[in-house]
């Protein structure tokens, strides 16, 4: 079977930031019986039903951090009061349905992706599995341990480290500071009464929204919805997560042997859904570009330079300035002189036309998957409004020059560093601010 | 050609004789006057087209003195040509023309890929044309991408897990390390000249040890016409690279050497087992590369006894097996995070389950029906986003055939518990294996580990 471990040229996981979606004037929204819909007719067999509960980190206490994770996964893999885990599990293989439960700092999501000749039998599990879980002693231990053990890998891992430093640092004392996923120390005080508990009082039709993304039609679906979800009770209004910008420029720096250092930088960005949203993602790809020719392809200081626009804390997203490098002294001017240059003489008008071409081929591309549209549908409604998905198309056919370096002017101001490698390799002046 | 061959040959001949009736009706296969094979798939669901060139390539074609350098070939790939004068232009003809690219390395293919607007299939195509046959590899390009592949490895060797895996594929391979060692040696990478560069494309790229794929919003008819005209006078090699540089035989595992062996990582947080046994081929026991992916697939269901043992009794945090096709054997993987509080007992649980592999009762008929149901519906998820299954394509070209793949759910749905019971008892149960955990210094000490092998005793 293919399951292979490879290297590639570019570094992909750092540069598929979120892209939007293509307008096809097929994505629809439908209040139905009290419960948002937003649905997307697509002509491909896979389809992707995610139940999308806001709230996020705000739902949670500091101690509570893993807890709503813990319950939307134990409700979706741990068996219903009509069919064990087993069962289900055995169904669901047969079926190739597959059943997931994610959280992020503003919403946590149920997901079912199947087969388009499967969606009957697929949604009635998967109502089954959110109505009537069994949410079982037994299930809850083994996944608890599963947790805590991902947790701690988690802390192993550089890059989710790293994150976990600037994060920190960033948000600390506010709800984006939590961890969705839960800490080897939170995860360790959960009980089972606790998830059931937490996971009773949890969804209802003023906290959730619909979204399908597949090669299904309306009325089978809303016949579906019918005798399902529109059941939710109207529940509670969800609750919007605190949040800190960035101030005041600072640097953390943590020792850790390793074969090269992790740097991250973060400032302050738009609200996607703001006038300065897209402006800003578009600026931020070039600066991509602008990295990694001169980083990676001139210098030769990194393999993995990157720029991104972090949208996933809706309410304070932040610019991610990221190297992994043996050199970092000198990266770090480099990446503060890039932007500096930047802010001194603006983009040319040959990457902003050169841009707009390279966003509508990564546009598409998510275009592709279901699972994908789905996940950008239901991030755009959390973050104000679905149709940002479809409007981003001409809003990016329309940027101009002048409002993109003015939108990226305005917020490349403090840098929050983050260092984790070698700590007798830098030292804090070498945490670069930006000219004034 | 001995009996065992025959029977190979014999069923990679019944499988090519009936690819076209399972190839879908979008995939359309065609072979240049040249040797270069043409497979055009065709999806209008976006206005975009994927070309991609892969390679019989990889780190199965390096001897030492090479390890790493078909990666670096990759990176080099993307820099000055005949028509582009340097890397720099190269990247600012990416953005011209709006592509998303790529290219990657595995141990028996090389890729590359860009992904545009499929108006622009034509620059597309001529792009891709320029990089494959004529790469300039500048001393001063080639200089700077050193430090750059290199680095991509330092960032490997910063996870917690890349001792455990670096040791392991030592144990495994032998000494044809290399063979099996994708990211390659440091100094072989950052030592590398331009005139090795060169011995790899005289050795291996050619037309005919290489398939183009063009895949989205095109038609077969049109495609053709400029591939021809783009691609048609790369002079073909008159051999077969790898008959002329053959891959040596890895040689199998020997229970005398020392398989076993305890690594610490003060980065690793918890505990992680990995064995591993020398598997089938698609050269040599083709039935059973098939057979190796149903035993895999029964044994990763919820409800299987391998599953319920090990994971719901809370021995195993996380628990897999698999297989990786290959045509220069493919190795059988099973990794573990052994649950600390339960860690003795862990190894005892599995080491029992290995051995009942092959009971009569160990898996249902039930459950090999949905390990097959289970593989066919991977192939169609597989083949929802155009752009990256064409990797998979090209992954089944270099490790087994086209025809095999296109074959592959019809031939799985032949397997039966006699040829998983011969399967295991082939390859498995009481063969050979690689063994090795992963602790760091402090677990090491409380956990009292020294033998991995007293482990499962």
């Amino acid at each position: 079977m293919k399951n292979i471990l490879s290297f590639s040229a570019t570094l992909c996981c750092l540069i598929l930031v979120s892209s939007p979606i293509f307008a096809q004037n097929t994505t629809k929204e439908i209040n139905f019986e009290g419960l948002k819909i937003i649905y997307k007719k697509t002509p491909k067999q896979v389809i992707t039903a995610s139940l999308f509960v806001k709230g996020g980190t705000a739902n949670i206490t500091d101690a509570q951090q893993g807890l709503e994770v813990m319950a939307l996964n134990l409700a979706l893999d741990g068996g219903t009061k009509k069919m064990n885990k087993d069962d289900f599990a055995a169904k669901a293989d047969k079926l190739g349905t597959s059943f997931a439960a994610s959280g992020s700092a503003d919403y946590s999501t149920m997901t079912m992706t199947c087969l388009k000749e499967n969606f009957g039998p697929s949604w009635e599990m998967f109502n089954n599995a959110i109505f009537e879980p069994a949410m079982d002693e037994s299930e809850f231990k083994v996944l608890k341990d599963q947790m805590i053990a991902q947790a701690k890998q988690r802390e192993s891992d550089p890059d989710t480290y790293l994150r976990k430093m600037a994060t920190e640092a960033l948000f600390g004392g506010t709800d984006y500071a939590k961890i969705p996923e839960g800490t080897p120390a939170t995860l360790e005080t959960i009980t089972i009464a606790d998830v059931k508990n937490y996971y009773q009082n949890l969804l209802g039709k003023k906290k959730c929204y619909l979204v399908v993304v597949g090669n299904i039609e309306e009325k089978d679906l809303l016949q579906n919805v019918k005798n399902s979800l529109a059941k939710l009770p109207a529940g509670q209004l969800a609750k919007t997560p605190t949040f800190k910008s960035v101030t005041t420029a600072d640097a953390i720096i943590k020792d850790r042997t390793l074969a090269t250092n992790y740097i991250l930088g973060t400032m302050n960005a738009p609200k996607y859904n703001s006038v300065d949203g897209p402006l800003f993602d578009f600026a931020i790809r070039i600066l991509y570009d602008r990295y990694f020719v001169e980083l990676r392809t001139k210098r030769s200081l990194s393999y993995a330079p990157a720029a991104s626009y972090s949208k996933r804390t809706i309410q304070q997203p932040v610019a991610n300035l990221y190297i992994t490098t043996i050199d970092p002294k000198q990266s770090l001017l480099v990446m503060t002189d890039i932007i500096n240059s930047i802010k001194k003489d603006g983009f040319t008008e040959k990457e902003v036309k050169d841009k707009k071409k390279s966003f509508l081929t990564r546009y598409y591309m998510t275009n592709e998957s279901s699972a994908a549209q789905a996940s950008q549908l239901g991030f755009c409604e959390a973050s104000g409004n679905w149709k940002l998905f479809d409007e981003i198309n001409t809003k990016i056919s329309l940027v101009k020059l002048a409002d993109l370096n003015k939108a990226f002017n305005k917020y490349m101001t403090v840098i929050d560093w983050a260092y984790l490698g070698k700590q007798d390799q830098v030292a804090k002046e070498d945490f670069k601010q930006l000219a004034k | 050609m001995n009996k065992f061959s025959l029977i190979c040959f014999a069923l990679l001949a019944a499988l090519s004789a009936s690819a076209q009736d399972r190839q879908p009706s979008n995939i359309h296969l065609t072979k240049l006057s040249n040797g270069l094979e043409v497979l055009v798939l065709e999806d209008n669901s976006v206005p975009l087209v994927t070309v991609e060139i892969a390679v019989k390539n990889g780190s199965f074609t390096e001897s030492p003195e090479y390890n790493g350098l078909s990666h670096l070939y990759e990176h080099m790939f993307f820099k000055a040509n005949k028509d582009i004068p340097s890397q720099e232009k190269y990247l600012e003809r990416i953005q011209e023309l709006g592509i998303s690219f790529n290219g990657t390395t595995n141990t028996e293919r090389v890729n590359y890929f860009f992904t545009l607007g499929s108006d622009e299939v034509t620059e597309g195509l001529q792009f891709l044309n320029s990089a494959i046959r004529y790469p300039l590899f500048l001393e001063k390009e080639m200089k700077n991408e050193n430090p750059v592949v290199d680095g991509e490895f330092q960032r490997a060797e910063s996870s917690p897990f890349f001792p455990l895996f670096n040791k392991f594929d030592h144990k495994m391979w032998g000494d044809l390390y290399s063979r099996k060692n994708v990211i390659g040696d440091h100094n072989i990478i950052l030592t590398c000249t331009t005139e090795k560069m060169k011995v790899i494309k005289d050795k291996y790229y050619y037309p005919n040890n290489s398939i183009l794929v063009v895949a989205g919003n095109i038609k077969n008819d049109d495609i053709l016409k400029k591939v021809t005209a783009i691609f048609g006078d790369w002079k073909a090699a008159d051999f077969d690279p790898i008959q002329k540089w053959p891959i040596p035989e890895i040689k199998p595992l020997n229970p005398a050497d020392s398989l076993s062996f305890v690594v610490t990582s003060p980065n690793a947080r918890v505990p992680a087992l990995e064995i591993a046994w020398h598997g089938p081929d698609t050269r040599n026991d083709i039935k059973n590369t098939l057979v190796a992916d149903v035993f895999s697939y029964i044994l990763s269901q919820k409800n299987s006894k391998f599953q319920k043992s090990l994971v719901d009794q809370g021995y195993a945090l996380n628990l897999s097996i698999n297989y990786l096709t290959q045509k220069y054997v493919g190795p059988i993987q099973l990794f573990m995070i052994p649950n600390p509080a339960k860690f003795e007992e862990s190894f005892k649980v599995l080491k029992q389950q290995i051995d009942q592999f092959d009971s009569p009762d160990y898996y249902t008929d039930e459950q090999i029906e949905t390990a097959k149901i289970k593989l066919a519906n991977g192939e169609k998820y597989s083949s929802e986003v155009t752009s990256e299954y064409i990797h998979t394509l090209t992954f089944w070209w270099a490790s087994a055939s086209l025809p095999y793949y296109f074959n592959y759910v019809n031939e799985i749905n032949k397997i039966t518990r006699a040829d998983l019971n011969a399967y295991v008892q082939k390859y498995i149960k009481g063969k050979p294996c690689v063994k090795g955990l992963l602790l760091n210094a402090e677990q090491q000490k409380t956990l009292n580990v020294k033998n991995v092998d007293a482990l499962f005793n």
